[in-house]
């Protein structure tokens, strides 16, 4: 359990990191406004399937939006905000994690807050203005997705802690860069669409429907039943990526690498 | 002339060795190939369980596609994409911003060829695992395609396919010796394709004029020429399209970079 004093110098450490990552704001900037361009791409490629094809499954051009919408926000915040969670498994494998182990306190924190990636920050901007845009947007659902925003993120993280993980056992990075990749794809799309066999992948392999379908759902069709299985998906993700993390740490060998990680 | 017959030759050598080494290189890394093939097998899942459903709910067809169609279809665009380095324009670029391209300058060979030429072989090697991957994934999921005579077009419009759109990307590229930023071009060329290039989506699901100028532009020989052609659309047109649009880019490429070079060496 992390400690209030350890938590205010996570919280600092995360600070620092944001003003490294924004000194050239110019720069950062144009490249949001590229994601913004790439948003734009998905929306309309989105729209097209939609308009050809109608609704599937209850889900259609609205509902894909919602899910747009919290998959840029999270993706802006994790691998962005975190972004260290995505080069885990590379850090892992390379024996490059040896200053956090150095640091008077829990090492998995510190470790995700000492980077951000400011490019990819930026999808929490785009998912933001197309909500505002075109996401239909009222205090009830302001509320609904931000809690689905929360709720993923955390989802999310703890998805790449695990694959991340997975380096402590392999020893290379491989299989958490796959499971990096499975998860982005997998977020990206409804999984009530498919059929069993991809569902199956996406709710119990690859789990990354907790991260994007049900909040989406959740928030277009509210019931308790969702809400719940939102906020026990958001407490039962972290405790088994934290236990996992740690085991594996167990097994850790030094690179011999003094890096700033 | 007399002199430049000598010297193509030596040109077209030399880029047909950069191309089998390029080959041979990559066929040998057996965990590239591996981590190509599963993320490709994974992007193949979801772009043809997407369009299998929307068959589906529409009749078992989608505007002229069976099932059968859009499974080969999405299986052939995510071959013909994902074989390509994601990062290339940003690789090659940034080896123009930091200088490193220095050395390939001074080799008495286009630089084109020589990057074109390692590229399209690692490329190819790629195509032959997805390949093998995907035509199983294919039979297993969507069944037989749909015509042999398509899926026999198709084979040498996938490697048009790659050729097209890396020869496009190193016309980009060249953009970078007088801009010095090469991840925005990167971007810009993989958004082009993914909507235009009937990556993503069988052009005829875009209305009638967007649909027809995605097929006039150059990046529908870079994904739905083969996608078509495999898809049961026996139409050998796009293979001479492909090899048109593969002259012109390769043409721009080649102008580009011997003005950048220029330029290049040129400056104090």
């Amino acid at each position: 359990m992390i400690t209030l004093r350890e938590l205010k110098a996570v919280l600092k450490i995360w600070k620092l990191a944001w003003a490294e990552a924004l000194v050239d704001r110019r720069a950062v900037l144009i490249q949001v406004l590229a994601l913004g361009g790439n948003g734009v791409v998905w929306l309309v490629f989105w729209f097209f399937f939609f308009r050809r094809v109608g609704v599937i499954r209850s889900w259609g051009f609205n509902e894909l939006v919602t899910l747009l919408v919290i998959a840029w926000s999270i993706h802006g915040v994790v691998i962005g905000g975190l972004s260290n969670v995505r080069r885990l498994g590379e850090l892992i494998s390379t024996g490059r994690i040896d200053a956090t182990l150095a640091l008077p306190g829990p090492t998995l924190p510190f470790l995700l807050v000492r980077k951000i990636d400011a490019l990819q920050a930026g999808n929490f901007v785009v998912g933001l203005g197309v909500y505002i845009f075109i996401g239909q947007p009222s205090l009830v659902k302001t509320v609904l997705v931000s809690g689905a925003i929360i709720a993923g993120s955390v989802v999310l993280t703890s998805l790449l802690i695990v694959a991340g993980s997975l380096s402590f056992y392999t020893r290379h990075d491989a299989a958490s860069d796959l499971g990096f990749h499975a998860v982005s794809l997998f977020m990206a799309y409804p999984a009530d669409i498919f059929g069993r066999g991809t569902r199956f992948m996406m709710y119990a392999v690859v789990p990354a429907a907790f991260v994007t379908t049900v909040p989406a759902r959740m928030i277009f069709e509210f019931s308790r039943t969702l809400a719940l299985v939102v906020l026990v998906s958001a407490v039962v993700a972290p405790a088994i990526a934290t236990k996992v993390f740690y085991r594996g740490l167990e097994r850790y060998t030094s690179g011999a690498v003094w890096t700033t990680a | 002339m007399t002199n430049e017959f000598p010297q193509l030759s030596r040109d077209l050598s030399l880029l047909s060795r950069l191309i089998r080494g390029g080959f041979v290189r990559t066929i040998s890394n057996r965990s590239l190939l591996l981590i190509t093939s599963l993320f490709y097998l994974l992007v193949v899942l979801m772009l043809s369980g997407l369009w299998r459903a929307a068959a589906e709910a529409n009749g078992g067809s989608v505007v002229g596609y069976s099932t059968t169609a859009l499974v080969w279809y999405a299986v052939t665009t995510e071959a013909a994409i994902l074989v390509i380095p994601q990062r290339l324009i940003e690789m090659i670029g940034q080896d123009i911003i930091d200088g490193r391209i220095e050395t390939d300058i001074a080799l008495p060979t286009p630089v084109v060829n020589l990057r074109f030429g390692a590229e399209f072989g690692q490329s190819l090697a790629k195509l032959v695992a997805v390949g093998v991957v995907g035509f199983i994934f294919g039979i297993v999921v969507g069944g037989l395609p749909v015509s042999w005579a398509g899926l026999a077009l198709g084979i040498p419009s996938l490697m048009l396919a790659v050729a097209v759109n890396i020869a496009f990307q190193l016309a980009l590229i060249g953009a970078t010796f007088w801009v010095r930023e090469s991840k925005s071009s990167w971007f810009l060329q993989q958004k082009l394709v993914f909507l235009f290039g009937g990556m993503l989506l069988p052009l005829e699901v875009l209305p009638r004029s967007l649909e027809i100028a995605s097929k006039i532009m150059p990046f529908s020989s870079m994904a739905y020429a083969p996608a078509r052609l495999i898809s049961g659309h026996v139409e050998p047109q796009w293979l001479a399209i492909q090899v048109g649009w593969l002259a012109v880019l390769w043409s721009l490429a080649v102008v580009v970079f011997r003005r950048g070079e220029r330029r290049y060496v040129a400056a104090p």
